[in-house]
């Protein structure tokens, strides 16, 4: 393969990464194809969030590139080079990370007051609109104090799109939620890849979750993707881990 | 002599630091600056310290003249009180107790927002929003301080003279009128700007302490308490150390 640029709009090539003396990544490889959305999965602590963290500078792998859309953003040093990546790149954030001193509607703004130039009232339209998709019309003026878990979630998601990125990123979008809120977050994370063919990543342990929102999936074991294909072949494994993790 | 060299080195590290992360977050305003969250923080940083900074510079004007009246007393020159509130008030402890006022309740606040915003990913989500979170947060933090705190003292100089006048006039027996034209005539422009000229280094003492201890923190909400307390301890023995350099430099130029 060597340096050459991908064809898939995400790749990960033998990408290595150590804290300390513990080696969490010891050579991914890894395609995500565009205008899909791949489930990683593994267990707590296998390094799936570290994984996708590599994808936005969160963090920097050890060895290895990892292409995305045409460049291996391992190389980068400056924040200046992540800034376009960033703008067409949307993180969602396990616990929401939403700015708690905003209103719902201030942080669903917050992106398009800082880097558009429409007039407030079209912001304010857009943010109606999009409030309206995640079906929270109603809490624009609450705090995220206010919100259930579920509900910052839904709004941490409608602050990450509000910039239309061509890429989404889950970090375990469905921890801590109970069934019936983790189907409602799972819909709408299908139901944004339906509509605006987004390349989606999904890092989740929620089995259930992973079957809803996978076109295609992967899992992470000793550092290592253990397996990936096509969401019915997953269903179907025969390797024995894989199939320990999906049904008991 | 090894534990004094330690400290010597471990203090010139942590001012290294600091320069080097205000530096970094002032260097982000050549972009702009992010003119509604800097109003918002004049106003935040002005407001929340406004009511303790008024207070105790009154109360200072009160004890100034109560301690200058027992003295000046023996010497049958009370009128003269006017000049110790005066000078004390405008040149040293107008602008030092509006600092560690300011250190103590915009500066703890500043670090356990930012903090917080740290322990709960917040300042990654900035970033990750293509939003630089050293200009949103720091830079304009810091030059909050720098503006609220030359505008506070100025309040702060004000309502100390006042409380001298009050003690003097009531309890030193002094007519007002006297006591109006003897600051007139003895504190000078040259006073009082050389206190708010302190004020502004004092503003980006407080703003930098304050910011960078949140952009340290880290352990949850222990974390977020523990960084809190830093920031003014750390800012209220800077505020000092500076202020003696400070006098010090003006006083031999002449102010």
């Amino acid at each position: 393969m060597g340096n050459e640029v991908p064809t898939a709009a995400i790749e990960f090539r033998n990408v290595h990464k150590a804290f300390g003396e513990k080696q969490v990544l010891c050579g991914v490889d890894l395609e995500v194809r565009a205008g899909k959305t791949t489930v990683i999965l593994g267990s707590s602590g296998c390094g799936k969030s570290v994984l996708v963290g590599m994808l936005v500078g969160l963090l920097r792998p050890d060895r290895g590139a990892v292409w995305l859309e045409g460049q291996d953003v391992a190389t980068f040093e400056r924040d200046d080079q992540w800034h376009p990546i960033w703008l067409r790149t949307g993180f969602l954030f396990q616990g929401a990370a939403l700015f708690d001193s905003m209103t719902v509607a201030g942080n669903v703004a917050f992106p398009l007051r800082q880097h558009t130039r429409l007039p407030e009232a079209e912001i304010r339209s857009r943010v109606e609109e999009i409030l309206s998709w995640i079906e929270m019309e109603g809490a624009a003026d609450k705090m995220p104090s206010e919100l259930s878990g579920g509900m910052q979630k839904r709004v941490g998601l409608a602050r990450t799109i509000a910039l239309e990125p061509r890429v989404v990123i889950y970090d375990e979008p469905t921890t801590g939620l109970d069934p019936l809120t983790s189907d409602t977050i799972s819909e709408l994370i299908r139901r944004l890849q339906g509509e605006r063919q987004v390349t989606s990543i999904v890092v989740t342990h929620d089995v259930r979750c992973a079957f809803r929102v996978a076109d295609r999936m992967a899992m992470i074991d000793d550092g290592r993707i253990l397996v990936a294909g096509e969401r019915e072949e997953i269903r179907h494994t025969e390797v024995p881990k894989l199939r320990s993790f999906l049904y008991g | 002599m090894a534990a004094v060299g330690r400290a010597v080195f471990e203090l010139a590290a942590y001012n290294g630091a600091l320069l080097r992360f205000t530096g970094r977050a002032l260097r982000t305003l050549r972009r702009g600056v992010p003119a509604r969250e800097l109003v918002a923080q004049v106003l935040e940083i002005g407001a929340r310290s406004l009511p303790l900074t008024a207070i105790s510079a009154f109360a200072i004007g009160l004890v100034m003249a109560l301690q200058s009246l027992t003295l000046l007393k023996k010497f049958g020159v009370v009128q003269y009180a006017a000049v110790g509130v005066g000078l004390g008030v405008t040149r040293e402890l107008g602008p030092v107790v509006t600092a560690l006022m300011v250190a103590g309740r915009a500066g703890s606040g500043i670090t356990a927002e930012i903090g917080s915003m740290k322990v709960t990913r917040q300042i990654d989500a900035l970033r990750l929003l293509a939003v630089d979170p050293y200009r949103f947060l720091a830079a304009t933090r810091i030059v909050a301080c720098l503006i609220a705190m030359p505008l506070l003292t100025a309040i702060s100089d004000l309502l100390g003279i006042i409380g001298g006048a009050i003690i003097t006039t009531v309890v030193g027996g002094v007519p007002l009128g006297a006591y109006v034209d003897t600051t007139l005539y003895y504190i000078t422009l040259a006073d009082v700007f050389t206190g708010l000229g302190k004020t502004t280094l004092f503003g980006v003492i407080i703003g930098a302490v304050a910011s960078w201890n949140g952009f340290r923190t880290e352990g949850g909400t222990t974390g977020v308490g523990q960084a809190t307390t830093q920031t003014v301890v750390q800012a209220s023995l800077m505020i000092f150390v500076s202020d003696v350099f400070l006098t010090q430099l003006l006083v031999s130029i002449g102010w």
